[in-house]
């Protein structure tokens, strides 16, 4: 094998054709030079910059829509948008559980008659479905039907209710079997209010009406939403100031000097508060998923500030720092970049702005970075303090044990990535809702409970253009594997005005209210079906239920079916199968990136053994931490630590080819790139670590998920370039020399 | 003692014109409670309504604007109600809690109570209706009952209203 640095003919035609006159970083570290060339305008422009950054912050915002994580081009999207549109006005639902500790009396009905007309008054709020809403048929006497639950409530109510049963026209009773919990359905028009306001003033009448008896808890697609928006910041902020400090500190312990600590920290900070106003700039509001970018670039901008750092303190010149490290630390800028662009390929329009904003993001903050460091670098005091010799020796005994026994490394390598690639395709596609809410939240525990006494929070809606006799069959089908009074349909109403086997005239339809007729009925000979469903990736009989309920719609003549358990089940599984795909051309795309920067087509299996093993390992893990589910951050994780892996062995592979330039063996290279960059490896390393150790603290799952995803890659990362690296460098070279 | 006399007068006084102009009197928000039925043979419903009122003095025209809601269903309530200078006669339009649509009323004002009838057609079901309506104004607070026109023992609401 024996990478003896002369490269290809075809790789070096390849970058002539395309004008790379320039290094490794593509030309790209330049702007650290002009920025050396001329301080006074890049201290200005930086200050400017810092300026209109202070000025952008204040303008973050959140992303509230939950939908927009499972949406995609897909027709299944396409058909949860359209019907979106079609709700005019806007409407959200918000379900408030009720639970008492026994069995509700005539008086708690009562009670909570009085606070289901409350809610009623509530600014935005435009209609509440209860018990109390629930009518015997319609008669002579009473044309809109007397109500089951009347003015002067007495313990017959219970008998009533069961009358009601009785009458199986399948409709809900918002009462559970055991009558010791409601559920209140209330519509809010999104015109007139938000839901936070909403929210704010339910809970209000909520703490009037109830007493100890009572717990009431609020749930609901936009409620969660709002949920994690209001802990999203809170955790954004503490993620970024706890990484900043953590970081600073494991810096100042690594390379123990004040000063040397500020160039690497600093840089990286600035960089990091650009990458925010970035996000405001692009107009992208912040997600649970994008949440961990300014973290991510945080480190990654001090693993740069380290290595330039590390060069400044050996060297003592600011430029030859620039000049030497800068070309490297650019085209790992180049690599990450080219991570998140492959994101943009998934069609989703949440992950787009993640892809955009981390791939402009790492660029920017590269350049902050470099500039920062070439401004502070002129000006701060240089120090001679030795960093911890425990780092190169680790570094070292590893290439030692790499360069010494290449055949055994190689052949251990790729048996564990025979092993780990195994292990990773059996990893399921895994999307659950419940994991993106805040860890104190209540309401998991709520949803919970809404599914054991309603059947759940969420609702499928089947879709069917066929005759009244089709739909009604297809209901009679859907009941049969649904559990009881979890359907709404227009076939519920024809039962309760006593003829099931005909559609409901308009005029028998109008004591309805409007909405819920619209709702049904879409108004173009369309009938809807609603199911009230746990998430379906809640659970293995979740996701059972949902199969089975979805087949037998599709069997039955459904015409579509969408919702959010339907865009959870499907648009989760192919944006993993997406971002797989991604995560194929991140890694084809960074390796031939690297290639093409060290003109070297023999580079590319060199390139790709090394960095697909840690992948592998990180994503065969996912059997030991995450029961084996690959939910769409471990992918984005696995494109991210892939494009970061490959850092450290575009920095080993620089030193190397310095190395090898100077006409030194493979061997003797290798151990000259192990002295200067190895070191700063195991310093980095230790430093993303620290730096990606907060989002283990976060509230959020998919953020802890994310960070834990990264650590792993890099800690294998690290141990396969000091390992693996070297011995495939110098494999072709010990069979020569033993020869 | 003097001082108490002179209050109890003032008072007086100041409860007599306000008994003299019930409409004047009804201005304002009120929320309401209560019970309405649909037709004369329905059952009772409980029911809550929040109404604003606003009097134009110069004009003698109280504008009533608000919604009342049973389990269910939400509806609208509204009405104009203008005085006669020199007289206890009103008329105006009304539209009460029952659906209805906007009809013409007649009726009188009269220490403290505004009372009107109507009769109007259901759009929906294409019932008949006529019922006397009454507003009593009491202190802080304002009470609507309203009966079957043909039968005034039969009731069809009531509703208390406290500001």
């Amino acid at each position: 094998m024996g990478a003896h640095w002369s490269g290809t003919q075809s790789a070096r035609a390849v970058a002539r054709i395309i004008g790379l006159s320039w290094g490794i970083g593509f030309g790209a570290e330049r702007i650290g030079s002009a920025a050396l060339k001329f301080p006074r305008t890049a201290t200005v422009g930086l200050l400017m910059l810092l300026m209109i950054i202070g000025a952008s912050l204040p303008q973050l915002s959140f992303d509230d829509d939950i939908h927009r994580v499972f949406l995609s081009d897909s027709p299944l999207s396409q058909a949860q948008l359209s019907y979106e549109a079609e709700q005019s006005p806007p409407q959200t639902k918000a379900l408030i559980h009720i639970n008492s500790t026994d069995a509700f009396t005539a008086d708690d009905m009562t009670k909570l008659r009085d606070l289901s007309l409350d809610l009623e008054f509530v600014d935005g709020v435009t209609a509440v479905a209860s018990p109390f809403i629930l009518r015997w048929p319609p008669s002579a006497a009473a044309p809109s039907g007397t109500p089951l639950l009347g003015v002067e409530l007495n313990s017959a109510f219970v008998d009533d209710l069961k009358r009601f049963n009785a009458l199986a026209t399948g409709l809900p009773t918002f009462l559970n079997d055991a009558l010791d919990a409601m559920l209140l359905s209330v519509s809010i028009n999104t015109n007139e209010t938000t839901v936070v306001a909403a929210l704010s003033a339910i809970k209000l009448v909520l703490a009037n009406a109830l007493d100890k008896n009572f717990s009431a808890n609020i749930t609901g697609e936009d409620v969660i939403s709002a949920e994690i928006v209001s802990k999203l910041k809170g955790d954004l902020i503490s993620l970024n100031l706890w990484g900043a400090l953590i970081i600073t500190i494991a810096a100042f312990a690594l390379l123990r000097n004040f000063w040397m600590v500020l160039l690497a920290v600093v840089p990286a900070i600035i960089g990091t508060l650009g990458v925010l106003a970035l996000s405001v700039w692009l107009g992208f509001p912040i997600t649970v998923i994008s949440n961990v970018v300014p973290i991510l670039l945080l480190v990654l901008g001090v693993a740069n500030g380290v290595h330039l750092t590390q060069h400044l303190k050996e060297n003592g010149k600011v430029a030859d720092a620039v000049n030497t490290v800068g070309p490297a630390c650019a085209l790992t800028a180049l690599t990450t970049a080219v991570a998140f662009a492959s994101i943009t390929f998934t069609g989703n329009a949440q992950l787009f702005e993640f892809a955009v904003l981390g791939a402009i993001g790492t660029l920017f903050s590269f350049a902050v970075v470099i500039v920062t460091f070439a401004v502070l670098g002129r000006i701060i005091p240089r120090s001679n303090q030795p960093v911890p010799q425990i780092s190169l020796i680790f570094a070292q005994q590893l290439v030692t044990m790499g360069t010494a026994r290449p055949k055994v490394i190689i052949l251990f390598c790729v048996l564990v990535l025979i092993f780990t690639t195994y292990g990773f395709t059996q990893t399921k596609a895994w999307f659950p809702l419940y994991q993106n809410l805040p860890d104190d939240s209540a309401t998991i525990a709520t949803n919970d409970a809404i599914s054991t006494d309603f059947g759940g929070v969420f609702q499928m809606i089947i879709e069917t253009h066929g005759e009244w006799a089709q739909t009604l069959a297809l209901v009679e089908k859907l009941e049969a594997v649904s559990p009881e009074k979890q359907m709404l349909s227009e076939v519920s109403f024809a039962r309760w005005l006593g003829h099931p086997n005909r559609q409901s005239t308009s005029n028998e339809l109008k004591i309805l209210p409007k909405a819920l007729v619209n709702e049904l009925g879409n108004g173009h000979n369309s009938s809807r079906i609603f199911v009230s469903i746990p998430e379906p990736m809640r659970s293995e009989a979740s996701l059972a239920l949902f199969d089975q309920l979805h087949d037998t719609a599709l069997g039955a003549g459904a015409n579509a079916i969408f919702g959010l358990p339907t865009l959870m089940r499907y648009e989760a599984v192919r944006l993993v199968e997406r971002l797989s795909r991604g995560l194929t051309v991140a890694a084809l795309g960074a390796t031939f990136l690297v290639a093409l920067a060290f003109r070297s087509v023999r580079l590319i299996p060199i390139l790709i053994i090394p960095n697909v093993l840690p992948l592998m390992v990180t994503g065969a893990s996912l059997h030991l931490w995450a029961q084996g589910q690959l939910s769409p951050t471990a992918v984005l994780a696995l494109t991210i630590a892939f494009g970061i892996a490959i850092d450290d062995t575009v920095h080993f592979l620089n030193r190397y080819w310095k190395a090898n330039s100077r006409n030194l063996n493979p061997t003797q290279a290798v151990g000259v790139a192990a002295r200067s960059a190895g070191q700063v490896m195991v310093l980095t390393t230790l430093l993303l670590s620290f730096g990606l150790c907060v989002t283990l603290f976060s509230d959020f799952s998919p953020v802890r998920l994310f960070g834990g995803m990264m650590i792993v890659t890099l800690w294998t990362a690290l141990l396969v370039d000091l390992l693996l690296l070297p011995a495939l460098l110098t494999w072709g070279s010990a069979t020569n020399a033993a020869q | 003692m003097r001082l108490n006399k002179l209050i109890y007068l003032v008072a007086t006084i100041a409860a007599s014109a306000s008994l003299a102009d019930p409409l004047a009197e009804m201005s304002g928000s009120w929320h309401g409670s209560g019970w309405a039925r649909e037709t004369q043979q329905a059952p009772k419903e409980t029911v809550r309504c929040k109404i604003t009122n606003t009097y134009d003095d110069g004009a003698q025209i109280l504008t009533l604007e608000g919604r009342c809601i049973v389990p269910g269903r939400r509806l609208k309530i509204s009405g104009i109600i203008s005085a006669t200078e020199g007289s206890d006669r009103i008329t105006g339009r009304w539209s009460n809690p029952t659906g209805l649509v906007s009809v013409p009323i007649v009726g009188i004002k009269r220490n403290g109570i505004v009372a009107f009838n109507f009769s109007a057609t259901n759009p929906i079901t294409g019932r008949k209706q006529s019922q006397n309506v009454e507003w009593r104004i009491s202190n802080d607070s304002l009470r609507l009952r309203s009966s079957n026109r043909v039968d005034p023992t039969i009731m069809m609401s009531d509703i208390s209203f406290r500001r």
